[in-house]
């Protein structure tokens, strides 16, 4: 038969390390869920999606969205998005790469600055692109623990090698919310001294309001290996279009530029995403307030049914349970919630949930108390 | 004869041999098994085995399919030799691989087959599988290993706290093993742990995963291995834990265990043998098997689950006769499954079927496995519980992969011989995997 050839030649052809690595494998969509677990309504509190947004002038773009628009090609470098976020932080538009999301941005990087028999460095229980990438390229991620929930700075000082390329640091870190303030990263940084690109991924930044929060782009002058990520998918609630971007040096930014895929980013996603800059205040003021207000719900929720949480920055909290964290989720699934199970962040026996409205939080309150204390 | 490029076990390469079936061959297929069943490491009477085996094989082929194209593959594994036939199917019929053949009548065909059941029982574990229009046909002969023996055991004091780390030094594995031979009933303990060496070599290879937990003091206190048995799941043995603690030390095992597989391919983590130490909230009951030990006292086994991922469905085929004990225990179990009918379409089958049999008489269990279809699989599986049941076996099990159209047939047949559904396996098989166990058994 034909695709037994194509199976023997791909056996040939396929790199031994992408056949050994296992594809993510996405959950389906809300009608087939609901089909499959005989539900009417489905909260997803799996993503960390800001159930807000977008902004109203980011909604009307995409309302509006003129067909004529469409069979052009959009702006291959941005070009329009990354002079609004020149003016927004005060750097210039060539230091600017927008990607689509930052899963591109960190294949980018990582095609920049690494070959084969070069590693990253990253936390063990931190967002898993870093490691998946590094992986599927050929490359060895190395894993440092968590201390306290936290990454370890000086574990990952420890973890380097002279093959070691770039330190990977989510702040704050998904799943657990902490975050290195302003002198635990200038220190992370001196030690570092330039060996290494430093990658500090604030897709939750905005959702900070700790004043001891850094700002990685204000610190870019002073580090030139520092490469700041940020995303319109979260705080933005701009996820189904798929933009992210990440602000460097000059210098670095070229270098990543190189590798970067043009065309990846759709007209839509790019005029969404200035228009969301302009006009974020209110979006980032009641998101803030919503998170606040689940995250104390929450709280009370786990001090009733005496459940271990995890409270941390950014829209989720994670929440010990005490049974599988993978049965919860199917028996949440079952009254129409769905959370993230934690044992892919090897975190077994904790979820993370997103916060969402008061009326969401309550829905999912009572879906765990019934499941917890039938 | 060839070297193929692959490296193997102790830096052995396979052997391969391609020849046409003919019994003018086998001095040829005779000396290649042999020959490389010492060199790999076999010791002398299994290298007459392995001989005997090729010759019985051969002999059979060559009768059945005369002039076919046979590959013949000889592979050091880990703590075992392989010896595997690779042929076209067409007209080969492979009835007399069950346990069962020989025997039924005086005819020529019995007496010739006669001689494959003898391969096939001659060796440490055999298969069959289709591949296309090809069938292989493969028998496994152990290494052999020095044997420890269950003892006393002097209790030492826990320091600190247990940490587990991935089992490498071989002196530790193996005083993990005489530990759990020592502390655990019989029938909770492999069989291979007797042989301390065979899991040592099995871990370096990566055919196991193992993890042990140690103290502050560095001594053993406790004992955990797994595999991965079908493409989306691993089974595991244990925990088996050697400290007063044992709560601590069975945590920190399984939540090894959990996230060393966590993000590999494995889907579910079942339990093969699991011990009243496994935390059990971290894990899902799927159901009990009602077994007898081998004096025909009750030694009901649990079967644990631990689900990786979010399991958001799977499509399985079902006979409608299976659908309410699938739909009572899917809904017990939170499981979402899309259930399409299968049924016996009356397509042209080969007169005969294959079933594998994988036989543990210390636990008094022989399991069942549907290989290969044919007309006569109800006369077959009775033929297979009437032979166990004389031999003495008290538990007889059968699986039942849920993807494969044939098998998901069956039921009524399986009824009709005396089997019931009692439990089902998540992702167990290519999908969940149904286990039957004989009721008059």
């Amino acid at each position: 038969m034909w695709w037994c050839s194509n199976m023997l030649a791909l056996e040939r052809l396929v790199p031994e390390h992408v056949r050994r690595f296992e594809a993510y494998t996405p959950s389906r969509p809300d009608p087939e869920l609901m089909r499959l677990y005989r539900i009417d309504h489905l909260h997803r509190l799996n993503n960390n999606e800001n159930p807000l947004g977008p902004t109203p002038d980011a909604a009307r773009i995409v309302q509006g969205f003129p067909p004529r628009l469409a069979p052009i090609y959009p702006s291959g470098d941005a070009h329009d998005l990354r002079h609004i976020l020149a003016r927004r932080f005060g750097q210039d538009a060539d230091q600017f790469v927008v990607g689509n999301g930052s899963c591109e941005l960190i294949a980018s990087v990582i095609k920049a600055f690494c070959a084969n028999g070069d590693n990253i460095v990253t936390a063990d229980k931190t967002f898993a692109v870093y490691e998946w990438v590094a992986e599927f390229s050929g490359l060895a991620a190395r894993l440092v623990p968590l201390r306290d929930f936290g990454f370890d700075a000086g574990a990952m000082l420890a973890a380097r090698d002279e093959r070691t390329k770039i330190l990977f640091v989510c702040n704050p870190n998904n799943p657990t919310g902490t975050f290195w303030d302003t002198p635990t990263l200038t220190a992370f940084l001196d030690r570092v001294d330039g060996d290494q690109i430093v990658v500090l991924d604030e897709a939750y930044g905005e959702y900070v309001e700790n004043p001891d929060f850094p700002d990685g782009i204000r610190l870019l002058e002073r580090y030139p290996n520092l490469v700041v990520f940020r995303t319109f998918s979260k705080m933005y609630a701009l996820a189904g279009l798929r933009i992210g971007y990440l602000c460097a040096a000059p210098e670095v930014a070229d270098i990543i530029r190189r590798t970067h895929v043009v065309y990846s980013v759709n007209s839509l996603a790019q005029q969404a995403a200035a228009a969301s800059l302009l006009d974020d205040k209110a979006l980032i003021h009641q998101t803030r307030e919503m998170v606040r207000t689940g995250k104390a719900m929450l709280g009370e929720l786990c001090a009733e049914l005496d459940l271990p949480m995890h409270c941390g920055e950014g829209n989720f909290v994670m929440i010990r349970v005490p049974m599988s964290d993978t049965l919860l989720y199917r028996k949440l699934m079952a009254r129409g919630v769905m959370v993230r199970t934690m044992t892919g962040f090897r975190f077994p026996g904790w979820i993370r949930v997103s916060l969402a409205r008061a009326d969401v939080m309550e829905e999912f309150g009572q879906a765990l108390r019934a499941v917890l204390r039938p | 004869m060839s070297l193929s490029p692959e490296n193997t076990a102790n830096g052995r390469h396979p052997i391969h041999l391609r020849l046409h079936a003919d019994a003018a061959w086998i001095p040829l297929a005779q000396g290649m098994a042999g020959q490389a069943g010492a060199v790999f490491g076999l010791d002398r009477g299994k290298i007459l085995r392995l001989t005997m085996a090729a010759e019985e094989i051969l002999a059979y082929l060559a009768a059945q399919a005369p002039d076919e194209i046979l590959e013949i593959t000889c592979t050091p594994g880990a703590s075992h030799v392989a010896l595997e036939f690779a042929f076209t199917a067409a007209d080969a019929d492979l009835w007399a691989m069950n346990i069962t053949a020989g025997g039924v009548s005086d005819t020529e065909d019995d007496m010739r087959a006669m001689g494959l059941m003898l391969a096939a029982r001659m060796s440490d574990g055999f298969e069959i599988r289709r591949e296309g229009g090809r069938v292989v046909l493969g028998l496994r002969m152990n290494r052999p290993y020095p044997e420890i023996k269950r003892g006393p055991i002097t209790p030492v004091p826990m320091r600190g706290t247990p940490v587990a780390k991935p089992a490498e030094d071989p002196a530790r594995i193996s005083e993990a093993c005489r530990l759990a031979l020592s502390l655990y009933p019989t029938g909770l303990v492999p069989a291979e742990f007797a042989t301390p060496g065979m899991i040592v070599d099995q871990i370096r290879a990566g055919d196991l995963g193992a993890a042990l937990a140690e103290d502050d003091g560095g001594s053993v206190r406790g004992f955990l291995i797994w595999k991965q048995t079908s493409a989306a799941s691993a089974t595991f043995c244990g925990p088996y834990v050697f400290a007063p603690d044992a709560g601590q030390s069975a945590r920190v095992l399984t939540d090894h265990l959990v996230n060393h597989v966590a993000r590999t391919a494995v889907t579910g983590l079942l339990s093969e043998l699991a011990t009243s130490d496994l935390p059990r909230e971290d894990f899902e009951l799927l159901g009990e098997l009602p077994l007898l030990d081998a004096d025909g006292r009750r030694a009901p086994l649990p079967l644990w689950y631990r689900g990786l991922r979010e399991d958001n469905g799977l499509t399985i085929l079902a006979h409608r006769d299976l659908e309410p004990f699938l739909e009572d225990a899917y809904a017990r179990l939170f499981l979402v499954r899309d259930i399409r009918p299968a049924q016996d379409q009356g397509a042209g089958l080969g007169p005969h079927s294959v079933l594998a049999a994988r036989l543990r008489p210390a636990a008094s269990q022989a399991l069942l496995t549907p290989m290969l279809a044919g007309a006569d699989i109800g006369t077959n599986l009775k033929r297979h519980v009437d032979l166990l049941l004389g031999e003495g076996y008290r538990n007889i099990l059968l699986h039942l992969d849920l993807s494969v159209g044939w098998q998901a047939a069956l039921p009524p047949i399986l009824a009709g011989a005396g089997f019931q559904p009692v439990v089902v396996l998540p992702f167990a098989g290519r999908a969940d995997v149904v286990v039957f166990q004989h009721a008059r058994a």
